[in-house]
């Protein structure tokens, strides 16, 4: 009997002490992030999240937002005017399409934050070897997500000018201890320079160190950021800022280092025509979908332009008549790549960049996006050339290489008769050749993100008032986009944006 | 009680017989009111013979002329008889005050005198359990217990129940109480759903729960106690907010044989329908909307020769039945309960149903005077089928075109027209209907399956010593052993978008919880008897390992197929979950009382959790209790009116701990696409050190009275304050996350509680006990400011008020201009907006209860039950369905009414209640109802049903006796026998959506409504 009470009492004491800690279980159904970047896997796969993040919503909106904003897209049959985006006078402090913008964008802002603030303190050796001539895979993943931190708030200060940088993943759930002010558009652009210095210093042309993983090479490059990105992103920057040469100089590490060339045909850049078009040699940038299940798609995106394979978008008659030719004359390929005309009561231009022809509920679009290609360099660096100095026959040359391939006479849909070169006879001024290049960069890059940005442009450079006039404005109070009005209730620091008190 | 009689048997038994001289002795055994005591234990003194009187209180034992008869019985004082040659000894029993009223289980091994309780407690006995005939044990407690509101969500057979143990004190969590079945805290919370994910990827909550208590065999339950306040539960600490249920099974008696067997049969019917439109009526207002939207068409449907009654194709008699076997016994070394039972429900729907075997041992071993080992085992295996979206997902889903479950059956047989027949007339197969969205209830029945299966072990396994006198120490080691697999198959929609096959969903859930308590007992002895004290202190781990997954193909175009093989579609992502937790808990408690006239308790636990952040690891939970016997005071003048007279008091805490698990981590997940070959992750959630259980501090004050000596009256009075409720705050979204769950909430509960029962009337040959109780509750919001206050559509939390339905208010009569139904203009400013919206009423009742009466008259019981809800009001979209007649939607042509469309606008003028019948596509008036959550189907809830009538019969002992049985008894039950209701739909008693909301209930979407049910079964005892 005392052999058993001394057992039960023993038994009784070293349970109820015992070290086996029932009470810290660790999820097995989720990432504990306390845990998380403790391996090179970890911190790729919190890179791709970023990227997925990152491509899924902000990228593709700050496409369509400017192309919606900007004088080339209208809306099809029922007008502009029901659409806040084309029409800013009923644009309110609860929209939808601006409220998602601000919260995809900070989404995204977190993953990228949360890996900035880890990766630094990982160990080199984590990462194992890099390529040779390329940096250890640890500051390619860093340099990789500050350009998407970059890319995010340049875009996100051209929509809602100053907003709160936020550079570091929130420790605590408690509403009071996340107010943050908006910050200064300049300190905000400082951070985004900043964080392009980095990656054009770190990132490759080429991922090399990727090389061996799943997906070959040149999908890794084009679909990440690689230095020339990093470079195109900060020419966009200079050339808005009229720093005219340092855009020029980063556009022309770009075109010399040959890692980018035009295609020869313009037809082949757009992978909608044919998926084997899909990374051309002048991509830089470039979206990577894929059609399966559990690939990353961009279906949301195309079916803005196309659904069901009908055109749902149109252009505007102005945006029509900017390209050379006709119905039964053609010749500039562009016009016919970008819209299309049906002929009816009342006649439909459709926008057609990218082409979906599948239906919107057959998930896994596979074609791609691209944000970022070489011809965007020629452009600016004839911008900025002619504002250097007047002529630049440099200029002049970087427009005709654009123009002479536009009018590729092996254009799919007939025969083309071409458009002429460009002479600097009948620009003989600069102001006539600026506006000339307006027109070659509206017509080379329709649909694919630029115009609403380079309308804010012209009329900062011009005092104009094109950007008002496109979006149905009479005062430039709604200019911007109203900072979401729910944000505003749960965090009392930010002041909404004019217009939309 | 049945302890101290086990151990006097033991006693006697082991005492030495003396040399005889045999005698027969027979009699009679009566308690003072002359009415015989069945079952009674007749033991001579010194020796282990003994038998039990019979039915009618009679009884023979033989024995020696100069042996003492000892007669005992539980409530009575034992009798003691000298034999001294007498051959007939008739004897009267007296009640013993002190044993008077069952003695009560509280858990941990722990009973107490419900005389001495300080506590407030409700308990429902086998008895009570064995009348109605159900197919899960909580059904058992409707009606039954003051404060405790039991509702079938559905009707559906295996469908889940609602028990809130003093109203709903929380928005997010789990509001079920906690079970206990022998010492073991049970996981009693749904394992999940099937769906198909939504267009996130996400899962999507929605259908029917599978009720975790109908693994339960009710037949081997012994007791129910139902603690209530927080004195008796916050020795169950952070689990303890809802409620805690202890159920004991039952247990094998030393010397005494028992073998049972019991047999039902039944049959269910719904009990009503709606009226709907014949085809000549239907083919005539779809004629008129088509009419006025296409001028010069002028018969749009053709008759044809048929007028099929969907209702009468999907509903059917279905059958009820059960065999259960039973087996108890033993010797004072070692005693056993055996139990084996059979269900089988088929639905009223057709294609639904539920059936379980189940399988119990109790083992009891006494290894020594000091040692005593035991275990209780039992296992179930169920089958449930179910029906598509019943009870769950919105049904209005389906006319939206986006129900991810598919149409639901109900829904689409009081829409489905009239006109079409189940067959198409060649015999190829089930008709469909060209013109509408909807399909055919039928084929969506039989075709499609959704069918449940799970295993559950349930067991454990105990010993307790005696350390010291007084010291005890018993260990219990459980284990709740769950296994379902759930396989979903939905047929493709003709027409549909996707027509391309079938979705098939297999889903997985396996849970293996354990649990672990210790607990030492001391009750010292004292030189003044006068002190009474008992304490304990204990410790209990426990840990839940889960993990359930789904997954599901589309394209299965061969049906009949349930393997993911006939699948031309590659699998769409699946989805996991974990919901593991663990807890590691210390608690102690003391009982007191001084002369039986001063009686305090303290408790108090501490709880670790799994669940709860870092900054709130531990929760600490107390409580103190105090009674006083006023009638036991000298003052307290003698009478004959109440005998006993007991206040009582109590206070203390207590939390829910069931809310998320891990939510305090932060978190991440891999996202649903890969990108250029690899998985990407994006953080989940932010850390939140301070997630933890939501508390409820609560008061009680009550009474206890003993009326007449024949009846026993509680009245208790709540106030239960939660606060630290879980409310999804939003959170700037610069952080990247749009909210997290946080305890920032409040809530009141307050009501009374009501009981009496007793015996009315106790002759020789009638006995009429009865017992009765009422219960009012009011759940207040307090704070819900970091929410919008909307639960779901239309129901509200307002800081400060009672938890209400808002609505937009219709106008009695339609626009007699257009035939429209329009809302209420409240604000008078020409536009529908929110100013117009008015509070309606309260979703939740003013009061619940029970009434019981039972009869017995000779061989005769007779049990009528009553129970009933006021004052709730429901909101019956079922009703909506048939109401929604096409004034704005192209959609609905083709869709059957209510017989109300007879009395519709017809034109310009018109005064009717019923819209005009309009398929265009008109422009809506600006007090449109579209779209709005309107009273136009919100209808009072209140009922009071005629729950259950049993009548049984008991063949005479006398007839029993040559046959050599126990007893043999006839019974009839009816269950749902009569409703008294102004509720409209099919049954008042509906909870759509109460598996999921706290707030949203009384929600009536195309439920599967309760069948009326008659039983008749015979139970032989050996």
């Amino acid at each position: 009997m005392k052999k058993i009470k001394i057992i039960v009492v023993t038994l009784f004491l070293m349970l109820s002490f015992s070290t086996c800690e029932v009470i810290d279980l660790a999820p097995n159904d989720r990432i504990d992030l306390a845990k998380f970047y403790s391996t090179a896997s970890d911190a790729e796969s919190g890179l791709i999240g970023g990227y997925i993040t990152t491509f899924n919503s902000p990228a593709v909106n700050f496409i369509f937002f400017n192309n919606r904003s900007s004088d080339d897209l209208t809306a099809p049959i029922d007008g502009r005017q029901s659409d806040a985006l084309m029409f800013r006078p009923i644009m309110d402090r609860n929209n939808g399409d601006a409220g998602g913008l601000w919260n995809d964008s900070y989404n995204a802002l977190a993953s990228l934050n949360l890996l900035m603030g880890r990766v630094p303190s990982m160990d080199e050796g984590l990462f194992g070897r890099p390529a040779a001539g390329q940096f250890n895979r640890k500051y390619e993943i860093l340099g990789e997500a500050k350009f998407l931190r970059a890319y995010i708030y340049y875009n996100l200060t051209q929509f809602f000018g100053d907003v709160p940088l936020v550079t570091q993943f929130p420790t605590s759930s408690d509403p009071a201890k996340n107010q943050v002010a908006r910050t200064p558009k300049a300190q905000v652009m400082d951070t985004v320079m900043a964080d392009l210095a980095y990656a054009d210093k770190y990132l490759p042309w080429q991922h090399n160190n990727l090389a061996t993983i799943a997906e070959d090479q040149v999908v890794q490059s084009k679909g990440r950021a690689t230095k020339g990105a990093a470079k195109l992103l900060a020419a966009r920057i200079f050339l808005q800022r009229k720093e005219w040469q340092k855009s020029i100089d980063k556009c022309k590490e770009i075109v010399g280092s040959g890692q980018f060339t035009l295609t020869r045909k313009w037809t082949t850049i757009f992978s909608s025509s044919n998926l084997a078009s899909q990374n051309s040699s002048e991509s830089i940038l470039e979206i990577q979908t894929k059609r399966g299940p559990g690939e990353f798609n961009n279906n949301g995106g195309y079916s803005w332009f196309h659904q069901d394979g009908a055109p749902r978008r149109g252009a505007t008659i102005d945006a029509f008549n900017l390209f050379e030719g006709s119905n039964t004359n053609r010749k500039d390929v562009r016009k016919e790549f970008s819209m299309s005309q049906v002929v009816g009561t009342p006649a439909q231009i459709y926008a057609l960049k990218y082409a979906n022809s599948f239906p919107w509920w057959d998930a896994a679009n596979p074609f791609n996006f691209i944000p970022m290609r070489l011809t965007e360099c020629y452009l600016i660096m004839a911008e900025a050339l002619n504002e250097l100095s007047y002529p630049s026959s440099e200029a002049l040359g970087y427009i005709n290489t654009l123009r002479s391939r536009a009018a590729d006479p092996n254009f799919t849909n007939g025969p083309v008769s071409g458009i002429a070169p460009y002479s600097l006879v009948t620009f003989d001024t600069q102001l006539k050749f600026r506006q000339a290049i307006r027109e070659e960069r509206r017509r080379e890059l329709m649909f694919e993100g630029h115009r609403w940005f380079d309308l804010l442009r012209y009329d900062a450079m011009d005092g104009t008032t094109k950007a008002m006039d496109a979006v149905g404005l009479t005062s430039p109070e709604k200019l911007l986009f109203p900072i979401p009005q729910g944000e505003i209730i749960v965090n009392s620091l930010l002041v909404q944006n004019p217009g939309y008190n | 009680m049945i302890r101290y009689l086990l151990a006097g048997v033991f006693f006697i038994s082991f005492c030495s017989t003396s040399f005889s001289q045999a005698i027969t002795v027979t009699g009679r055994v009566t308690d003072i009111q002359k009415a015989s005591i069945p079952g009674l234990n007749i033991v001579v003194k010194g020796t282990s013979r003994g038998t039990i009187t019979d039915a009618d209180g009679n009884y023979t034992i033989v024995c020696e002329l100069r042996d003492k008869l000892i007669f005992s019985f539980i409530g009575y004082k034992p009798v003691q008889e000298e034999v001294m040659g007498r051959q007939i000894i008739n004897v009267v029993m007296r009640e013993d005050q002190q044993e008077l009223g069952e003695v009560v289980v509280l858990g941990y091994n722990t009973e107490q005198s419900r005389r001495d309780l300080t506590t407030s407690v409700s308990v429902i006995s086998a008895e009570d359990i064995l009348k109605i005939p159900v197919a899960s044990l909580d059904q058992a407690i409707q009606g039954r217990a003051a404060g405790v509101q039991v509702i079938k969500n559905t009707g559906a057979p295996g469908g889940g129940v609602s028990v809130r143990v003093r109203g709903t004190a929380s928005f997010t969590g789990n509001q079920e109480p906690l079970y206990v079945v022998d010492g073991i805290a049970i996981n009693n919370t749904f394992s999940g759903t099937t769906g198909p994910p939504d267009s996130n990827g996400g899962s999507r909550a929605g259908n029917e729960v599978v009720n975790g208590m109908a693994g339960i065999n009710s037949d081997d339950i012994e007791s129910i106690t139902i603690l209530k306040d927080a004195a008796s539960t916050s020795i169950y600490g952070a689990r303890a907010a809802n409620g805690v249920v202890v159920i004991t099974t039952k247990r094998g008696k030393s010397n005494r044989q028992t073998f049972n067997f019991d047999f039902y049969y039944g049959l269910q019917s719904l009990g009503k329908r709606y009226d709907l439109l014949n085809a000549t009526q239907f083919a005539s207002v779809v004629n008129e909307g088509m009419a006025r939207s296409r001028p010069g068409v002028p018969s749009f449907i053709k008759e044809t020769p048929y007028n099929t009654d969907w209702q009468n194709e999907i509903f059917q008699v279905a059958p009820q039945l059960q065999a259960a076997i039973s087996t108890s016994g033993g010797n004072e070394k070692i005693q056993y309960f055996v139990s084996s039972s059979y269900f089988k429900q088929e639905g009223i729907v057709i294609n639904s149903g539920f059936d379980r075997f189940s399988y119990r041992t109790n083992l009891d071993y006494k290894i020594n005077d000091k040692i005593k080992v035991g275990t209780n085992l039992a296992f179930t295996f169920s089958n449930n089928l179910r029906l598509r979206n019943n009870g769950g997902a919105n049904v209005q889903d389906n006319f939206n075109g986006n129900s991810a479950f598919g149409p639901s059956v109900i829904g689409s047989a009081l829409v489905y027209s009239p006109l079409i027949p189940v067959f198409k007339p060649d015999g190829s197969g089930y008709a469909s209907d060209s013109l509408s969205a909807f399909q055919n209830p039928v084929a969506i029945a039989r075709v499609g399956e959704i069918k449940n299966s799970g295993i559950r072990v349930l067991g454990n396994i105990f010993a307790e010593f005696e350390l010291l006198k007084g010291l005890s120490f018993r260990t219990v080691w459980g284990a709740d052993v769950r296994d379902e697999n759930e396989t979903n198959l939905i047929a493709p929609a003709p027409g549909s978008p996707s027509a391309s096959g079938g979705t098939l969903t297999k889903r997985s859930f396996r849970e293996l919880l354990w649990n672990t308590n210790n607990v030492l007992t001391y009750k010292p002895t004292f030189s003044n008897t006068k002190h009474s004290l008992g304490t304990q202190a204990g410790f209990e781990m426990s840990s839940s390992k889960n993990d359930g997954y789904w997954t599901s193909v589309t394209g299965i175009t061969v049906l009949g197929f349930t393997t993911f093989g006939a699948s031309t579609r590659y699998l769409t992502p699946y989805s996991d979950a974990d919901n593991s937790w663990g807890m590691r808990s210390y608690f102690g408690r003391a009982f007191y009382d001084y002369d039986k006239r001063y009686f305090a308790t303290v408790s108090a636990r501490v709880d670790g959790s799994s669940r709860f952040g870092p900054d709130r690891k531990f929760a600490f939970f107390p409580s103190a209790s105090l009674g006083w016997m006023v009638s036991s005071e000298k003052f307290f003048p003698a009478n004959q009116i109440v005998s006993d007279l007991k206040l009582r008091t109590s206070y203390g805490i207590t939390g829910n701990d069931q809310i998320p698990p891990f939510n305090w981590r932060a978190s991440g997940r891999f996202a649903p696409t890969n990108y250029i070959g690899y998985n990407g992750a994006l953080p989940n959630s932010i850390q939140n050190e301070s997630y933890s259980w939501e508390q409820t501090a609560q008061l009680d004050v009550g009474l206890d009275v003993r009326l007449l000596d024949r009846f026993n009256l509680t009245v208790d009075y709540y106030n239960r304050q939660t606060s630290d409720l879980l409310i999804g705050v939003p959170l700037p979204r610069t952080t990247g996350f749009g909210g997290a769950l946080r305890n920032v909430g409040s809530m009141e509960n307050r009501g009374i509680e009501f009981a009496i029962s007793g015996n009315v009337l106790k002759t020789n040959k009638l006995t009429w006990t009865s017992s009765f109780n009422i219960s009012f509750n009011q759940v207040k919001s307090i704070d819900a400011s970091f929410n919008s206050g909307l639960f779901g559509f239309s129901h509200i939390a307002r800081p400060g008020q009672p938890i209400a339905i808002q609505l937009y208010q219709l106008e009695k009569t339609v626009d007699p201009a257009t035939g429209f139904r329009r809302i209420k203009d409240l604000n008078e400013n020409g536009r529908r907006d929110e100013g117009d919206l008015t509070v309606v009423g309260s979703p939740f009742p003013v009061h619940i209860g029970g009434f019981t009466n039972n009869f017995s008259y000779k061989n005769f019981e007779l049990s009528v039950f009553f129970q009933w809800s006021y004052g709730n009001m429901l909101i019956n979209n079922t009703r909506g369905f048939v109401q929604g007649v096409g004034k704005s939607n192209i959609s609905r042509i083709g869709t059957n009414l209510s017989t109300e469309a007879l009395g519709r606008w017809t034109k310009p003028g018109d005064i009717a209640t019923f819209p005009g019948i309009d398929y265009t596509n008109a422009t809506l008036p600006n007090l449109s109802d579209a779209g709005v959550p309107t009273d136009q189907n919100l209808e009072d809830g209140s009922y009071l049903r005629l729950k259950n009538v049993s009548l049984s019969y008991n063949l005479p002992s006398a007839w029993l006796k040559n046959k050599k049985l126990n007893s043999f008894r006839f019974y009839m039950t009816m269950n749902n026998l009569l409703t008294f209701t102004k509720y409209s739909g099919f049954d008042p008693e509906v909870n759509h959506s109460g598996a999921f909301t706290n707030i949203g209930v009384g929600i009536d979407d195309g439920t599967y409504p309760q069948a009326r049910t008659f039983i008749m079964g015979v139970n032989i005892g050996l």
